[in-house]
């Protein structure tokens, strides 16, 4: 067999000569083209502007006219504010595409022209912006408001030594002026000696003083500093503009006729700290507080334990699984695992998992978590940032920390609107984490002969298990849907049932999902073992059904051992054992599989109502538990099941289709556009969704709707602000030329869409 | 990103078609090897890059941050080539040698052996066929492959597993013997 080593080399040497290098001039010359007559599309605004802050906008905007007459006035009297300032646009309107950004106090909003696009600094406090003019110079912009106790950071990096970055505490409008003012007594060796001027105008009815500092001269010069101070509430609020370009800084007048301070009633109350509830989780060997309105989600997988809630609005993920690795789920779950090690180090898995997760989740500075603030943890490290995303119109505060505990990962992850989250939420939650003692086995009480049955997967299957083994563990596959696999014995016995569209997870030792196709055993056979003619197959039966054992030649590692079947007829179907890492006899395993014993199916439901499409052109079977739904649509059939919505459209014989009401689509992601489908190939890309803020991630799976071909596209995402996941699948079809989609819509967390169970009751009738 | 890359992004989300002239350019050049090594046909990847350039150029705007532009332009090209696989899949299996591959054969692979693997590349999933070509002609890291491809590391590891595992098969059939069959 050739090695790994050849292997690699062969490949390399293969796809390095397998075409060219660069791309013929056609393919940019005629995508050019084709965006001659293209216009872009753009995001919806994710930050809409509540009614209460309208009339507000509309004041101040009214404000912003009024300060553009004083500095005009003002300019007129020789008072002299920075160029930028002294010609403000005097349109009482903001332009229609400004975006509004607040930081989580909510003290402040300042609306932007388009131009100014989100930056990132190291202050997560502050709000940051920057702008590239039209000769290519770049301006650069942050906010910040002095904190509970007064203290305010001038600037992220010093333009030079003259100015001070780090905090102040300024209690009137002087004293903050002076903080950022140089000082004109102190010289530095090979900078240039700024010049000053100072003047004045009025940001959203407060008087606020304009320092502009310029630096001519050599190096660093060409360079301009406007500080904007100003006092509101008792607070400091610091503008800071800087420009490359030996100009003024035009965008500063955005600034100012932008910005406005919110009312008090807007900001979260500091005190009394929010309620927290303790939740234990024994089989995870954890326990710790979230806040109290923060439900518990997706809790059907055992990798991780995920919280959401409202009020206050945020995410916790807490992962406490095994030594080298754990999930992220903001909302959705990504796993993260560290090579194992002949000698476990937590510090080396600390870093290599930190380094997987920046590479995930974006750059930023991991810290060494304090010792203490997890009780019992080591070598933990700790990553806060902030991230403004512009689909959304704000910025998020993530907190992530990732350490051991006994050998086993604990990664918590933490999310909340704002620049800064509440800080002393995630830092409760920390400070509530305990490390359970290891359960030591079921509760049970053990069998004679050292085996006791269990039930799996929601009574789909039972099997038994010696004592002291646990129930399998779930386990979840690409972050999404919930693939129906259980792990035992350490992973070493991996029990996996697809689904009627022929997906099925597997593990070859690494797990996988094996997205669809797979129709019978003989599928199976050739996936799993890549047509090697090595592998041995003999017949064999789980339960009486008829199975395959597949086995790789004598010394492969690892030493797999797969018994693939077909249950339910349907659906796919793998049993695997990894002898390598197998902590029992074989003959243990053998009695496993010799005692699984599968449920009846259920019965068919009983039926509830019949959906007749409005042309006749089909009909819905529909089980007991669908009601009727009011729709807006005449042409469209409308049903509903608890909190699963059903929507099914006709499209005409152009394979033209609305898959949707483009006035209530149920998340961002989704356009309702029309769509062109005259096969199910076209299903993708007529049914592509809008890729924006957490989502949505899509999976396909082909099926069958009464006798035609068909496919169910699956997308989950999650909408922002905090209204939970956002779950859609289309099944579309096309019969005698004409396009038709069932939509089904559900925001639970776990989506229950009933789809199997729609398409056997749904029929033709045209 | 580069700085003048990022300044170019951001001036193409804002609908500066001269600047998206200059980007859809670079980008093809990233792309097009790409996809022609997923695709093994010049013409289908060079619709498909061309198809991805449009998608860019629409949804831009959303792109939150511009430092994810080539990732996300990955994503997509590997979303077209999946489509196009989709559309063609259940054409024979006719595989046939670029047109590169005739003209420069790859150094010490032979004609035959080369078909096999391209016969064995043919029966992988698009998905599979991209880890491989990012891994393999790219060079990059599972870690930038998986950000690349907005997948887990895991996931990578799974389908290069398998991807590896169909090629080796192919690699081993060649190197085994003829048997003749026949009277002793």
């Amino acid at each position: 067999m050739t090695s790994d080593a050849d292997l690699d080399r062969l490949l390399t040497v293969w796809l390095s000569g397998g075409g060219p290098d660069r791309s013929p001039d056609w393919v940019a010359a005629d995508a050019l083209e084709q965006v001659d007559t293209l216009p872009q599309r753009r995001p919806r605004r994710w930050f809409p502007t509540p009614a209460s802050l309208r009339s507000q906008s509309r004041r101040s905007w009214a404000i912003a006219a009024a300060v553009a007459a004083l500095t005009v006035a003002a300019v007129a009297l020789g008072i002299g504010a920075g160029a930028d300032l002294r010609t403000p646009d005097p349109s009482p309107t903001p332009p229609p595409d400004s975006v509004g950004w607040r930081p989580l106090d909510g003290s402040f909003e300042v609306l932007l022209p388009p131009r100014w696009k989100p930056a990132s600094g190291s202050d997560p406090g502050a709000i940051y912006a920057i702008r590239t003019s039209s000769d290519g110079s770049t301006q650069q912009l942050s906010i910040r408001r002095a904190d509970d106790r007064g203290a305010i950071r001038r600037c992220d990096r010093q333009v030079g030594r003259w100015e001070e970055c780090g905090l102040t505490s300024p209690r009137t409008l002087d004293e903050l002026v002076t903080a950022v003012v140089p000082n004109a007594h102190i010289m530095f060796p090979g900078e240039a000696k700024p010049s000053t001027n100072r003047s004045r105008v009025i940001l959203d009815g407060e008087m606020a003083t304009v320092v502009n500092i310029s630096l001519g001269g050599p190096p660093p010069s060409g360079q301009v500093v406007v500080y904007i101070a100003a006092f509101h509430g008792g607070r400091a609020y610091l503008i800071r503009g800087w420009t490359d370009a030996d100009a003024t800084i035009t965008g500063l007048k955005d600034v100012v006729e932008g910005l406005r301070f919110l009312p008090d009633p807007e900001r979260p109350d500091p005190s009394p700290p929010r309620a927290m509830r303790g939740v234990a989780y024994p089989d995870h060997g954890i326990e710790f507080a979230v806040p109290e309105s923060w439900p518990e989600t997706q809790n059907e997988c055992c990798d991780r334990l995920a919280f959401a809630g409202h009020a206050p609005e945020g995410m916790l993920s807490v992962s406490h699984g095994h030594g080298y690795g754990g999930q992220v789920c903001l909302p959705l779950c990504v796993s993260f695992e560290a090579s194992p090690l002949p000698d476990y180090d937590p510090g080396i898995v600390v870093d290599e998992l930190t380094a997987q997760i920046s590479g995930q989740v974006g750059p930023g500075t991991w810290l060494p978590l304090p010792f203490g603030a997890v009780p019992d943890l080591i070598v933990a490290q700790r990553l806060s940032r902030s991230v403004y995303d512009q689909t959304i119109g704000s910025s998020t505060s993530e907190t992530y920390v990732v350490g051991v505990h006994d050998d086993r990962v604990l990664i918590v992850a933490f999310q909340q609107p704002g620049t800064t989250g509440e800080l002393d939420l995630v830092d409760r939650t920390l400070a509530s984490i305990r490390f359970l003692p290891a359960k030591q086995g079921p509760t049970d009480e053990p069998s004679p002969d050292g085996f006791g049955r269990h039930t799996a997967q929601g009574g789909v299957y039972s099997l038994e298990l010696p004592d002291g083994w646990w129930p399998g563990r779930p386990f979840e596959i690409e972050g999404l849907l919930p693939i129906e696999m259980r792990r035992y014995g350490e992973d070493a016995l991996t029990i996996s049932l697809g689904t009627e569209g022929g997906r099925v997870a597997y593990c070859n030792p690494v797990c996988g999902l094996i997205a669809k196709g797979q129709r019978s055993i003989d599928d199976l056979e050739q996936t799993l073992t890549g047509g090697d003619p090595n592998w041995t197959a003999e017949p064999g039966d789980v339960d009486g059904l008829p199975s395959r054992i597949l086995r790789p030649p004598p010394g492969a590692d690892p030493q797999l051992e797969h018994i693939v079947f077909m249950f339910r007829e349907r659906r796919p179907a793998i049993i695997t054992i990894n002898h390598k890492t197998a902590t029992a006899p074989p003959d243990v395993y053998a009695r496993i599989i010799d005692s699984i014993r599968f449920a009846p199916p259920p019965e068919a439901p009983e039926l509830g109502l019949t959906l007749v499409a409005p042309d006749g052109s089909f009909r819905a079977d529909l089980a007991e538990g669908w009601g009727l739904p009011k729709g807006r649509d005449p042409a469209v059939a409308y049903a509903a099941r608890g909190g699963t919505h059903l929507e099914i459209r006709v499209g005409d014989q152009r394979g033209h289709i609305r898959p949707c009401d483009p006035d209530t689509p149920r998340s961002g992601w989704e356009t309702c556009d029309e769509a062109v489908i005259q096969s199910v190939e076209d299903v993708g890309p007529a049914l592509a969704l809008h890729p924006i803020s957490y989502g949505p991630l899509t999976t396909w799976e082909d099926v069958v709707l009464d006798g035609e071909p068909a496919v169910i596209q699956f997308s989950s995402g999650y909408e922002y602000p905090a209204r939970g996941g956002q779950n859609l699948a289309y099944v579309a079809a096309v019969h005698n030329g004409r396009p038709y989609v069932l939509r089904f819509w559900t925001s639970a967390s776990t989506p229950q869409f009933y789809i199997e169970e729609v398409i056997d009751g749904f029929h033709f009738t045209d | 990103m580069p700085v003048m890359d990022r300044i170019v992004v951001e001036q193409a989300r804002s609908g500066d078609r001269a600047a998206f002239a200059r980007l859809a350019t670079d980008l093809s050049h990233q792309l097009y090897p790409v996809a022609v090594r997923i695709l093994r046909d010049p013409e289908a990847a060079g619709d498909a890059v061309q198809a991805t350039l449009v998608d860019i150029w629409r949804d831009l705007p959303s792109l939150r941050d511009p430092d994810r532009m080539d990732a996300w332009a990955h994503r997509i090209v590997v979303n077209r080539c999946r489509s196009h696989l989709r559309k063609t899949r259940r054409l024979p299996a006719i595989v046939d040698l670029l047109e590169a591959d005739r003209a420069a054969p790859s150094e010490d692979l032979s004609l035959e052996f080369r078909d096999e693997l391209e016969r064995a590349f043919a029966r992988l999933s698009c998905d599979h066929r991209a880890v491989l070509v990012l891994v393999y002609f790219r060079d990059l890291t599972l870690q930038q492959s998986a950000a690349l491809l907005g997948i887990s590391v895991g996931t990578v590891k799974s389908r290069l597993f398998a991807a590896r595992q169909a090629m080796r098969a192919a690699v081993d059939a060649d190197a085994r013997p003829i048997i003749q069959e026949g009277p002793a």
